[in-house]
């Protein structure tokens, strides 16, 4: 009398336990598989020069829009020009022996657009690499997928600091990947917030959210009129920023524009300046910052003639909004 | 008899008794049951629910009821979770790659990343000079667009090839590592010192012959001019083109007596009156397309409203043909005895004298009455010619104009002077000369006026020392001139690929593509327009103006020598690496310096212009178009004495009409996917040239559709090609189209013989320049077959009534039958229970477009023009042939015509058939995706991939698409594309490199790095795409969007300049560039805005199946309003209807069932 053989996995499915576990351990895997092909926090590939953003943000204090200066202008903040890189570091050297390697380095890919350091270069091969245009390409580390529609410029003028979604840059010496940027990430921030909701938003009804509503009333009550007044402080100080604490959270009165020091756009503090120093009557005043709003940032122009020297034809950096303290710190 | 609708001859052979109970069937026998139910429960006999007296909450019960009943599983959540489940198994399989930023070296003052730089330009790509408008991203040019402030291109308009250009540039084909002197049968590199030494030593004696193409704009007369100079004595200049005017010139020298080439304003028309392709011929442009589109349009409001009107006399059906009022088939040996015949009529009515060589030539002719034209039905007097006659007459007396026309490439030489002299004579009685029809001076363009016949005759006796060709090539267009090109010594050629005239060449000079070059052109006397680069040389290549100059200069002429400057270090070649070869380095002229020094001079001096040069030149650079009023003295009609009028016999067996191809032109961009892959606007077959028979011919040769013939021409070898049996055609007349069938075009020309595919080149067929109006030939089957590959087998009507067209006439006496646009909170009112239980809210903008088919000539502009905004991949001849075109906005062509049904059968079966299907009328429909408010795609997506935004849009969110294809399934428009391939993989590799998969797997596999040079030059096709759109991958169904990416622009622009963006300022790509504004897009909760004005003003406005489907589109078509006498049907009331039955009587039967 022999019994019915039943086929090996048949009899480990019989096992209850068994298969349960086997599930488990099958989802679970699964899981984490899929949590890390979605979630790329953290991400901070290797650049090919080793810019520090602590030394830039945190210890010398200089804005994020010095160098991203296209943040607030329009969708992509940009990847600074070399011109601007150039402006600066012809002039400003280091005492840190590891931080001159990296300067040497970019200065050689502007001149010869490639570079060889200890026989090697950054992809560990002996001939130099050829950066076409003789600038550095960097690794690129935020990434939205292509079909979201993000503009850094209405972020910016909202008043929503850097921090808030790129984490305290000013203490990384790599730059990494802080927010996960799913869709999820920007509808917590925008729940919370309401400010894209929609005119028939009602916080207690997640189903009347609405993303990118077209009333233009709504629109234009949330718009930042005057950005003098509205624009909030950047947190810059190391000391103070722990990651979790969102600049957003606690959200900045706005400073007069007199204690301004840091986080003011430089335009905006020329204008003022400018429209200062002489008495106009007020209207005339109003519709002549409206006016000048729409120039160029900065111009060779607008710096004292001792400055001039500094920014020749082949580096200059127009487009950057040099502050005096950028320099004189 | 009965009016129907078809789009081609197969679907003639579906039973129309058996639609409605398909129809029927569509949802399914449970889903019908359910509602007959519910109706019977209720006591519902109509759909109107407003009569029965329901209240929306009476709606609202009904239509939960109907949920509950309705049976089956929750298909919707089961698909939720297998869905997800790929997803997320797919999207696992993906590491994060490396991407790589390049900034700018030094970003130009203004510019702000991520915004558009728009250069104004001008382009030469379409064959005649078009102002135009660069979009540029990072520098690279990604979109063409018409100059608004040009004044032939209607506020902005586009054609189809010059919107096409765009991938030239970007062609991987080009010449890219600097220039070639031949070594045996080859080619080797040299550089361009060397290459201008060679040249210059030939250049130092003998004669020097330069042929090129057609030039224009005082820069490129100047410089003819200036080499004329250079080697006096010895210099000859010739133009050479595939399809010259010169029989259009040299009726006009023998009728007014003095040089002049004609353009033609159909926006001063009331009627025109054709004898050739007006619109597809070959010879005419934009201008003409954006004028015949005025003509035709409905002007005034409601019942009162008219348009112009177009009779047509042709032997084949084309474009213009398509899109005429009345269309008369005649014998392509008889179009010029018409056209005698009409003018005798013409003449008598309005007293003029016929020209006695007419009056003789008519008599030996016999007269009209060998022409056996078919009558106008219900027309009176009922003869086309005296129909004709009698309108012309009647346009004259009430104080208007006309435009006589004839021209084309088929009616280019010298025996067809006989038409153009009629036509000239007609437009001369009827005072359309300077009106409609406006002559050039002469002198203020080179064009083919028969020198080049005499140059190549020069070089064929090794007269000829020295032949530079530039911008033409004839070994391709004039096989016969190979034979001579090969007796001159040096033969220089300057191209930008080694192209069949280069081939043959010593030396092949690469040239730059239009976008890279500067130039300038005068479209029309004083319509002055500059070509400025939008892009540095993408490749080692150098203008053709520059070239001629460094050999000139190099052949010792000073005029062009200039002290030779530092080179600028800055543009490097991608492929070589090498600096770029700079003029003035090397101590020549700079072509640009050559063409702002004629503008700073010449023709700011002609304009009048009170600015300084500097201010003058940036103010030409930044309108890019200017104009100077040119003083014409108006002609006398006079015909000269020499002139001959002769009719050919009657022939007595098939003729062949050679005709430019209405996509590919002369065949110079054989190489262009996107042309490729566009539908012929008349037979809709992509990828091939192909010739057209009539279906009496086809039906007595017992030959159908896609088989292949032998085709002989008197005295030359049999070409085997493939047979499209074409609606419309006379009987006896066979079409070949030219343009195709080039050997070394590139590697997408090439795909043509691909796969048993038929190299056809109609030039070969014939020696004589310019090509004759038509040949003896004949075909005989091969028995071979060879599938075209066709975007219009598939997705018939079904009867439905979805492209209507109504006569003139008729409508003024019916009320309008369509109401435009509901307003969107009706949620209800359309008669229907909807399942949608909310209404649309629209809070600000609801996008929606107006489709004019009533000006639509058919000419695919938009697609080419959607493909280049929203990175449309080409799919390739064989996915054509799979029915996975890409495009995601078509033009349907419908045939109409009254049809004996008892008569329908194969074309090659039924006699009757064949007749029937010769005097047919077309309309043409350009279907994008319609937006409906109620979309039929968005409830049936398990991961909710599609979906409706608040202003309007049907959105595809391709992240989330799994590749289902239910909303495919469920669209009733069928304008829904799913990637079977990773398109945008293989489009941008090597083509013809295998299979779609084998392709993808060797890109993937060899070009995974990005911004490496190498990589360039095997996929510059990357650098053309629109950042602004997502690539789509496999697997993802896409469709449009109403060019989403610019609609959300002016979002951020009403933002920041903090005001409406006003009706107008924002359009889809297509509505932008349709040279006919057949399209019109804006918002319709602006009343005063555009597309609604436009679809409420005629009365002629309906959507597409919202009766039937209540799917509430935010497209509105205007019916295609035919201006001829109505046919006894039609006058009968019963038509308008694919079934035959009256159109709103078969489409409430179809609500209440």
């Amino acid at each position: 009398m022999s019994e019915p053989r039943i086929p090996v996995p048949l009899l480990l499915l019989k096992r209850f336990w068994l298969a349960l576990t086997i599930v488990l351990v099958v989802v679970g895997s699964l899981a984490y598989w899929v949590k890390n092909a979605f979630y790329d926090t953290g991400y901070a590939p290797e650049q090919p020069i080793a810019f520090y953003h602590k030394v830039h943000a945190g210890d010398l204090k200089i804005d994020c829009k010095y160098c991203h200066f296209n943040a607030d202008r329009g969708k992509h903040p940009g990847i600074p020009p070399m011109s601007v890189c150039i402006g600066c570091h012809k002039h400003v050297t280091t005492n840190n022996p590891e931080y001159q390697k990296e300067i040497d380095n970019l200065l050689k890919v502007a001149e010869t657009g490639s570079y060889v350091i200890d026989g090697v270069n950054y992809h560990g091969k002996p001939d130099g690499v050829v950066y076409d245009g003789g600038v550095v390409h960097w690794k690129r580390v935020h990434k939205l997928p292509d079909h979201v529609y993000f503009s850094h410029q209405w972020h910016v003028r909202a008043g929503v600091a850097c921090q808030t979604c790129h984490g305290p840059v000013e203490q990384m010496t790599v730059m990494r990947q802080f927010s996960d940027l799913t869709m999820k990430w920007c509808l917590d921030c925008h729940r919370k917030s309401n400010y894209v909701a929609g005119r028939a938003y009602d916080p207690s009804d997640p189903s009347t959210f609405t993303v990118g509503t077209a009333d233009r009333e709504t629109q234009r009550q949330r718009q930042e009129h005057d950005p003098l007044v509205t624009f909030a402080a950047r947190q810059v100080s190391a000391t103070n920023a722990p990651e979790a604490d969102h600049a957003h959270e606690k959200p900045a009165t706005p400073l007069p524009a007199a204690n301004t020091t840091t986080g003011e756009r430089a335009r905006d503090r020329h204008l003022e300046t400018v429209l200062d120093a002489q008495t106009i009557p007020p209207a005339l005043r109003a519709a002549m910052k409206a006016k000048l709003k729409d120039l160029p940032i900065w111009r060779l122009a607008d710096l004292p003639e001792t400055h001039r020297a500094y920014y020749t034809s082949e580096a200059s950096f127009q487009n950057a909004p040099t502050q005096c303290n950028t320099c004189h710190q | 008899m009965t009016k129907t609708y078809w789009k081609n001859a197969a679907e003639l052979l579906v039973d129309p008794a058996a639609a409605p109970a398909r129809r029927a069937d569509e949802f399914g026998s449970d889903v019908s049951l359910a509602i007959s139910e519910l109706r019977t429960k209720h006591g519902l006999t109509n759909v109107s629910c407003e009569s029965e007296g329901n209240t929306p909450a009476e709606l609202d019960r009904m239509r939960a009821e109907l949920h509950e009943a309705l049976p089956g599983v929750n298909r919707r959540g089961f698909l939720r979770l297998t869905g997800a489940a790929a997803v997320f198994t797919l999207a696992a399989c993906g590491k994060k790659k490396p991407d790589t930023f390049v900034p700018w070296a030094e970003q130009p003052e203004g510019t702000t990343i991520g915004n558009a730089v728009y250069y104004s330009s001008t382009l030469r790509d379409s064959g005649q000079p078009v102002g135009v408008m660069v979009k540029t991203y990072d520098g690279r040019p990604i979109k063409i667009e018409g100059n608004p402030d040009h004044p032939l291109t209607g506020g902005g308009r586009c054609d189809t090839q010059t919107q096409a250009a765009l991938l030239n540039l970007y062609d991987p084909d080009r010449l890219q590592d600097g220039p070639r002197s031949r070594a045996g049968d080859d080619f080797k590199s040299i550089t361009w010192d060397d290459l201008d030494a060679a040249v210059g030593s030939a250049l130092k004696q003998g004669t020097v012959a330069l042929l090129t193409g057609p030039l224009d704009g005082p820069s490129h007369l100047a410089l003819v001019a200036d080499l004329t100079k250079a080697f006096p004595g010895r210099f000859v200049h010739a133009v050479h083109q595939a399809y010259p005017r010169a029989g259009e010139a040299a009726a006009r020298t023998l009728s007014f007596g003095e040089a002049g080439l004609p353009s033609y304003r159909p926006e001063s028309a009331d009627l025109m009156v054709s004898f050739g392709d007006f619109l597809g011929g070959g010879t005419t442009g934009l201008a003409e397309q954006i004028g015949f589109g005025d003509l035709r349009r409905l002007k005034g409001a409601a019942t009162d409203a008219t348009s112009g009107q177009v009779i047509v006399f042709e032997p084949t059906l084309s474009q213009t043909g398509a899109c005429s009022d009345v269309r008369v088939r005649v014998a392509p040996d008889q179009l010029a005895l018409a056209a005698w015949s009409l003018a005798e009529l013409v003449a008598r009515d309005v007293g003029a004298t016929l020209p006695s060589q007419a009056v003789k030539a008519l008599a030996n002719a016999g007269g009209a009455a060998q022409l056996g034209l078919k009558p106008i039905a219900n027309a009176d007097p009922a003869s086309p010619l005296e129909y004709a006659a009698m309108r012309l007459v009647a346009a004259k007396n009430a104080g208007r104009h006309s435009l006589i026309y004839s021209g084309g490439a088929s009616q280019c030489g010298a025996d067809s002077v006989s038409l153009h002299l009629a036509t000239a004579f007609l437009n001369a009685i009827l005072g359309n000369d300077g009106v409609t029809v406006i002559a050039s001076p002469a002198g203020r363009a080179l064009v083919d006026n028969g020198e080049a016949q005499a140059l190549i005759e020069r070089c064929a006796q090794g007269a000829v020392d020295t032949l530079i060709i530039s911008g033409a090539n004839p070994a391709y267009t004039w096989p016969a001139s190979v034979a001579a090109l090969k007796q001159v010594k040096t033969l220089v050629v300057l191209a930008d690929r080694i192209d069949e005239t280069a081939h043959l060449a010593h030396f092949v000079v690469p040239t730059l593509h239009g976008l890279e070059s500067w130039g300038d052109a005068e479209a029309r006397p004083g319509i002055y327009s500059l070509q400025q680069p939008c892009i540095p040389p993408l490749w080692d290549c150098r203008a053709a103006e520059e070239s001629l100059m460094a050999f000139a200069v190099a052949a010792g002429a000073d005029a062009f020598r200039v002290e030779a400057t530092k080179p600028v270090a800055s543009w490097v070649s991608v492929v070589s690496r090498r600096p770029l070869w700079q003029a003035t380095a090397h101590g020549v002229r700079s072509w640009r310096d050559h063409v702002r020094t004629q503008w700073t001079g010449a023709v700011r001096k002609a304009a009048g212009a009170v600015a300084d040069e500097r201010a003058f030149w940036n103010a030409a650079l930044a309108k890019g178009a200017l104009v100077v009023p040119v003083q014409t003295k108006p002609a006398n009609y006079s015909l000269s004495s020499q002139a001959q009028i002769s009719f050919p016999a009657p022939a007595s067996g098939p003729r062949l009409i050679l005709s430019a191809s209405r996509t590919m032109r002369d065949g110079a961009w054989l190489n262009n996917a996107w042309l490729q892959e566009l539908p012929d606007p008349v037979s809709k077959i992509t990828w091939d040239g192909y010739l057209a028979i009539s279906p009496v011919d086809a039906h007595a040769a017992g030959i159908v559709s896609d088989d292949v013939v032998s085709l002989t021409v008197n005295g030359k070898p049999a070409i085997d090609v493939p047979v499209r049996v074409q609606e419309g055609n006379h009987p006896g007349t066979m079409e070949l189209f030219l343009g195709w069938g080039r050997a070394r075009a590139g590697r997408v020309a090439d795909l043509t013989a691909e796969n048993g595919g038929y190299r056809v080149n109609g030039f070969e067929l014939v020696d004589q320049r310019p090509l004759p109006a038509a040949l003896d030939a004949t075909i005989a089957k091969t028995g071979a077959r060879y599938q075209l590959a066709t975007t219009q087998g598939h997705d018939y009507m079904e009867g439905r009534p979805i492209a209507l067209d109504e006569v003139l006439d008729q409508r003024l006496t019916a009320a309008p039958e369509h109401a435009p646009w509901k307003n969107g909170t009706d949620g209800e009112a359309g008669g229907n229970i909807s399942m949608w239980g909310t209404h649309h809210v629209y809070p600000g903008h609801r996008w929606g477009m107006t489709v004019d088919m009533n000006t639509c000539i058919g000419c695919n502009a938009c697609v080419v023009a959607c493909n280049a905004e929203n990175n449309v991949p080409v799919v390739g001849r064989d996915e054509i042939r799979n029915s996975r075109e890409m495009h995601w906005i078509r033009i349907d062509r419908y045939f109409t015509g009254t049809f004996d049904r008892d008569a329908r059968g194969p074309v090659a079966v039924k006699a009757k058939t064949a007749e029937s299907l010769l005097d047919v009328e077309v309309v043409n429909q350009p279907v994008m995706c319609q937006q409906c408010e109620n979309a039929p795609c968005e409830p049936v997506c398990p991961a909710n991939a599609t979906m409706h935004n608040d202003e309007g849009i049907s959105l595809q969110i391709y992240n989330r698409c799994v590749g289902t294809r239910y909303c495919a399934n469920n669209c009733p428009y069928k304008v829904r594309r799913f990637n079977w391939y990773e398109y945008s993989k293989y489009r941008a590799g090597p083509i013809g490199s295998g299979s779609p998969v084998t392709r993808i797997v060797t890109n993937v596999t060899t070009s995974g790095a990005t911004s490496s040079q190498a990589e360039l030059a095997h996929m510059p096709l990357m650098l053309m795409l629109n950042p602004e759109v997502t690539v789509r991958s496999r697997g993802v169904m896409e469709k449009c969007n109403f060019c989403i990416q610019r609609t959300r622009t002016i979002r951020d622009r009403e933002k920041s300049e903090n005001r409406r963006i006003p009706d107008g300022e924002v359009k889809t790509a297509c509505a932008q560039t349709c040279p006919t504004r057949a399209l019109v897009f804006g918002d319709l909760s602006d009343p005063a805005s555009e597309v609604v004005t436009t679809a409420a003003r005629t009365g002629t406005a309906y959507r597409l199946l919202d009766k039937e489907l209540n799917t509430r589109p935010s497209v509105a078509y205007l019916k295609r309003v035919r201006n001829r006498p109505p046919t006894a049907d039609e006058a009968s009331g019963h038509a308008g209807s694919p079934d035959g039955a009256p159109a709103h009587q078969s489409a409430e039967k179809e609500n209440g069932g």
